[in-house]
Formats: C-alpha cells, sequence, structure tokens
C-alpha cells in the first residue's frame, strides 16, 4: 500500500513539473524568437511546435518503464535512465535535422531553440532524476550520470556558434582577433548583436599642438574617417595629427583606455577587499576566536605570503619594510590575472599581458632593491671579492654585476607579460577554432568543436593556475633580490672549535 | 644569380620560417631543463618526504626562472 501510494505520489510530481516546465519552456523560447527574430513565422512554428512536442511525448512516456526499473534495483534504475537519456539524444539530432531539412533558411533560428528546449527538458528531467534517487542510489553513480549528462550539454556547444558572427563575412584573421582582444582600445567592446556592437565609450584625452582636446571615443566613430578636431587615428590605431607641414605626428595622448579603466576596477577591488578584513580585526583581542568565512580566507592567503615568502627570504630587521610592498604586488597581479580571464565586463582586459604594467611593476622592484640596497649590496657589484685579475686593469666583473642590476628586473617584467599574454592568446585561438572549422564545413566544424570547447576548458583552469604561480613568481624573486639587497658582510671565524 | 632572386622572394616566408624554428628550439630547451629540475625534486623529495614542502617551493622558483629564459626566445621571435 505504502509503494503504491509513493509511486502514485512520485507520478505525479513528475508529470506535473515535466508539463509545467515543457510547456512554459516552449512559451518562452517562442516569445524570444518573436522578439528578436525575423522569421517566417507559420512555417517555423509549425515545425517548432511538432519537434517540441515529439520530444515531450517522448520524455512523458517513460514513465512506467522507470517504475518496472525501480522495482527491480537500483542498477537497473541507472541503466534505464543511460539507455533513456541516449535515445533522447538520438530522436533530438534526428528531430534536428528532418526539421533544418524542412526549414532551409531559418535552419540556424530554429537549431537555437530546438537546443534550448531540449537542454530545458534535460535540466529538468535530471533534477527530478536525482531528486528522486538521493536516497536510494549511491552518489557515486549519480555523479556518473550527471556527468553524461553534462557530456551531453557539452555538445549542444558548437550549435550556438552557427548563429554568431562569420556566417557570409570574410574569412576569420585569427591573427587580427588576437592582437583585438588583447591590446588596449579606446572603448570597452562588449558583444556584438546582429552588427551593431555595444561598447562602452571612454574618454580621449590628448594634448596636440592646438592645445588640449577631451572628448568621448565615440566622437571618433561619429565622424567620417575617423577623424574629429584634425586629429584622426592612424594605420598602427594611434591617435596622430597633420602638423603645418603635412606630415603626420603623435600628439601626447593620456585617455582613458580600457587597460586604465580595468586597473582602476583592480585597485577599487582590493581596497574594499583589504579594507573590510582590516575592519573585522579592529576591535578582537589577540585572545578571541580566528575570523571564519571570507575574512578566515584572506588571513590564511596573506600569511601564507607573509610567512612563506617575505619571512624567508628578507632578514629580520628589514622585512617588515618591504612587506606591504610586496603583498601588494602579489595581489595586485593575482587578481589582475584572474580578472583577465572573466570574458565580460568588468574583467577580461589583458592587463598584465600589458608590457606598459609589468615595466612599471619590475622598474618598482628594481628602485626598492637598489635606492634602498645595504652598502655591502653596492660593494659587491662594484668591488666583489674575487681574484684580482677580474676586477683591474678590465674590469670584467664589475661589468657584468651592473649589467645584472638591469636585466634581473627585465625578466621579471618578460615573464609575467609572456606567461599571461601567451594564455590569453592560446584561449583565443582555440575557440577561433571553432569559427574557422565552421567556415570550412558544418560537419566538420560540428566533430571538431566539442574537443575545442574541451581544450577551452583546459586552457582556462591552466591559466588560473599560471595566475597564481606567476603572482607568486613575481613577489617571491621580488622578495629574493630585496633580501640579497640586505646581506650582512661575512664575519671572519674567530669561534675556536672545540 | 637565380637563387639571389629567389631568397629575396622568399624574404617574408623565411622570416616566418626562422621565428618558427626558434621558438620550437626555445621550448625544447625549456622542456629538457624544467623536466631535469622535476626530475632530480622527485629525487629528493623521494629520499627526504618531510622536506617536501620546501623542495616544491625551491623547484618551482627554479622552472619559473627557467621558463622566462625560454620566454625571451619566444617574445624575440614573435617580433
Amino acid at each position: 500500500m505504502k509503494m503504491d501510494q509513493k509511486f502514485t505520489h512520485m507520478r505525479n510530481v513528475y508529470s506535473l513539473s515535466m508539463l509545467s516546465t515543457i510547456v512554459l519552456g516552449y512559451l518562452a523560447i517562442s516569445l524570444v524568437v518573436l522578439i528578436l527574430c525575423p522569421v517566417d513565422k507559420c512555417n517555423f512554428f509549425i515545425t517548432f511546435s511538432v519537434a517540441c512536442i515529439v520530444l515531450s511525448a517522448y520524455d512523458m512516456n517513460f514513465f512506467p518503464f522507470y517504475l518496472k526499473a525501480l522495482k527491480k534495483s537500483a542498477q537497473s534504475v541507472a541503466r534505464y535512465y543511460m539507455i533513456q537519456m541516449l535515445l533522447r539524444f538520438l530522436l533530438s539530432g534526428i528531430l534536428a535535422v528532418l526539421g533544418g531539412l524542412i526549414l532551409k533558411d531559418y535552419i540556424k533560428v530554429y537549431l537555437l531553440s530546438f537546443c534550448a528546449f531540449f537542454l530545458l527538458t534535460l535540466v529538468c528531467e535530471s533534477i527530478l532524476f536525482v531528486y528522486f534517487e538521493k536516497k536510494s542510489m549511491k552518489p557515486k553513480v549519480i555523479n556518473n550520470l550527471l556527468l553524461l549528462c553534462l557530456i551531453f550539454l557539452m555538445g549542444m556547444v558548437p550549435l550556438n556558434s552557427i548563429a554568431g558572427e562569420g556566417d557570409g563575412n570574410n574569412k576569420i584573421n585569427v591573427q587580427e582577433l588576437v592582437m583585438e582582444h588583447t591590446n588596449d582600445a579606446h572603448e570597452w567592446h562588449i558583444t556584438t548583436i546582429h552588427g551593431n556592437s555595444i561598447s562602452i565609450p571612454l574618454p580621449i584625452i590628448v594634448k596636440s599642438s592646438s592645445g588640449w582636446h577631451v572628448f568621448m571615443s565615440s566622437k571618433f566613430e561619429e565622424a567620417e574617417n575617423c577623424a574629429h578636431d584634425d586629429l584622426f587615428i592612424n594605420k598602427d590605431g594611434k591617435i596622430c595629427e597633420k602638423n603645418a607641414s603635412g606630415v603626420e605626428q603623435r600628439v601626447l595622448d593620456i585617455s582613458i583606455t580600457k587597460d586604465v579603466l580595468q586597473l582602476w576596477v583592480v585597485v577599487i577591488l582590493l581596497i574594499i577587499i583589504f579594507l573590510y578584513c582590516a575592519h573585522w580585526y579592529k576591535h578582537k583581542k589577540p585572545e578571541d576566536e580566528a575570523p571564519k568565512g571570507f575574512v578566515g580566507f584572506m588571513e590564511m592567503f596573506v600569511m601564507f605570503v607573509y610567512n612563506d615568502v617575505i619571512k624567508e627570504t628578507i632578514d629580520e630587521k628589514h622585512y617588515k619594510f618591504f612587506a606591504p610592498y610586496l603583498l601588494t604586488v602579489f595581489f595586485f597581479v593575482f587578481l589582475c590575472n584572474i580578472l583577465g580571464l572573466i570574458p565580460i565586463f568588468p574583467g577580461g582586459a589583458n592587463l598584465t599581458g600589458n608590457i606598459a604594467i609589468t615595466f612599471f611593476l619590475a622598474m618598482c622592484t628594481m628602485l626598492l632593491v637598489n635606492v634602498f640596497g645595504s652598502k655591502t649590496y653596492w660593494k659587491d657589484i662594484f668591488w666583489p671579492d674575487v681574484p684580482w685579475w677580474l676586477k683591474a686593469p678590465v674590469p670584467l666583473l664589475p661589468v657584468i654585476e651592473f649589467f645584472g642590476v638591469f636585466t634581473k628586473p627585465f625578466a621579471l617584467m618578460i615573464r609575467l607579460f609572456a606567461n599571461i599574454f601567451g594564455g590569453h592568446a592560446v584561449a583565443i585561438s582555440l575557440s577561433c577554432v571553432i569559427f574557422t572549422t565552421f567556415q570550412l564545413s558544418i560537419v566538420k566544424g560540428a566533430t571538431i568543436s566539442p574537443i575545442s570547447v574541451v581544450l577551452m576548458i583546459f586552457m582556462d583552469l591552466l591559466e588560473v593556475l599560471v595566475a597564481f604561480l606567476q603572482a607568486f613568481v613575481f613577489t617571491i624573486l621580488s622578495s629574493v633580490f630585496i633580501g640579497l639587497a640586505h646581506q650582512e658582510e661575512e664575519k671572519p671565524q674567530t669561534e675556536i672549535i672545540k | 644569380m637565380l637563387s639571389l632572386v629567389l631568397l629575396q622572394a622568399a624574404a617574408v616566408g623565411l622570416a616566418k620560417l626562422g621565428a618558427g624554428v626558434g621558438a620550437g628550439l626555445a621550448s625544447i630547451g625549456a622542456g629538457i631543463g624544467i623536466g631535469n629540475i622535476g626530475g632530480h625534486a622527485m629525487e629528493a623529495i623521494a629520499r627526504q618526504p618531510e622536506m617536501a614542502s620546501n623542495i616544491r617551493i625551491n623547484m618551482i622558483i627554479i622552472a619559473a626562472l627557467v621558463e622566462g629564459v625560454a620566454f625571451f626566445a619566444l617574445v624575440v621571435c614573435l617580433l
């Protein structure tokens, strides 16, 4: 009796939720299509409705099999679910192809909307399945099934790229795209819908021979030939003017560009995070409990850098003086790298991959090391404790050591720049693979795209690791250089060894 | 005489070929170097597991230095 009641209850919940999802999903997708896309309404909607009805019928009719499997064992339920998902995928494939053959013109819109419907019902079914099976099945089996779900979901990703750019346009120039995404710009481009680009225009502040000009970069686009007020953008993308003799000349450009805005975002974030954490400690005594949650995590992070990096490499007398700079550098570089991985505003500008930023950071380190270097440090550079023939008459070693003062920060700069810039370039190129293979043929595109998506996910995870690692290496090398500049002179051994 | 003309015509292609070969060689160097570091670090950790964390930090620093050198070559090839 109880089992029957339970099954009836289950069947009711299942049918009701599936039905409501199907109906709501269908209505929502139709509404979106109606508003956004100009389609031949009758034809498209008839095909789309038929496909949705077939898929829903398939979904709703599987319940008796599910009950039968439930009565047998947990294993058979898992097997049932896998078979059902596989057949569902095949059925959707057939429906998609048939619909595409019928609607030759609106194939993209149809594929997109059918995809959305398929995903919606898939997600709803999986949620129901987990909800019902949470108690009786081992978590490992459920995790495997959800992973299968995820893989099916990923197979849908390439279809989205059909509806994007690249159809009817010229060939996708990968190098140009990479440069466009990693270089600085006078506006923050967010997305492009139907050929209209949505971007945030940023102010341009230049000083030319006719004085200061301050205006928004949107004015550059409104005027023809990208000119405004005798200023124009030359072929390298820099702002120039034609001076009296007609020759192109660069102007002094201190505009707020994309990188500058991103820099401000990072700075504001850092200030908020750290002042919040510092404020937590204000009214607590050392005997109180340790912080939990976000403040606890930040304390762990900061103490990791403080104890394992700064205290280890710089000697007792000086580490407190240099600790603020080193901690700031670490968190600034780390946050910049992480924000560079987020594809949308307020992240996504390639800040540490800009050599000017890394140059400035390396220069700060160089100044700190050399201005505050002890006398021993400078003596070791210009008159080291080595055999006389390396020092005079031809100062070999002093010259090498002097160059070392400059090459070490230079290496810091290049290392950070190349790591981050390379990571971004590879990620963008991998996503361009999807576009270029789709331009060759849809079949080639559809097969390569899941691999490209997997590679991109892997690259993104690797870049998160690289973000942390490069920040860590920059900080530890800076602190090692600072520590080397404060070494005490070796005292001669005077103890008698007994 | 003819080979000079051919070389002139192929100048751009030769530049790209040079860049590619340079980047490849740099990658080989970096691979060998970091592989060496990793191998010796593994042996050291196997000999003395309690020093693992110390060894790991040093390994990462040195690997970053070696990779920095490889990146020099990469940047030169790109330009």
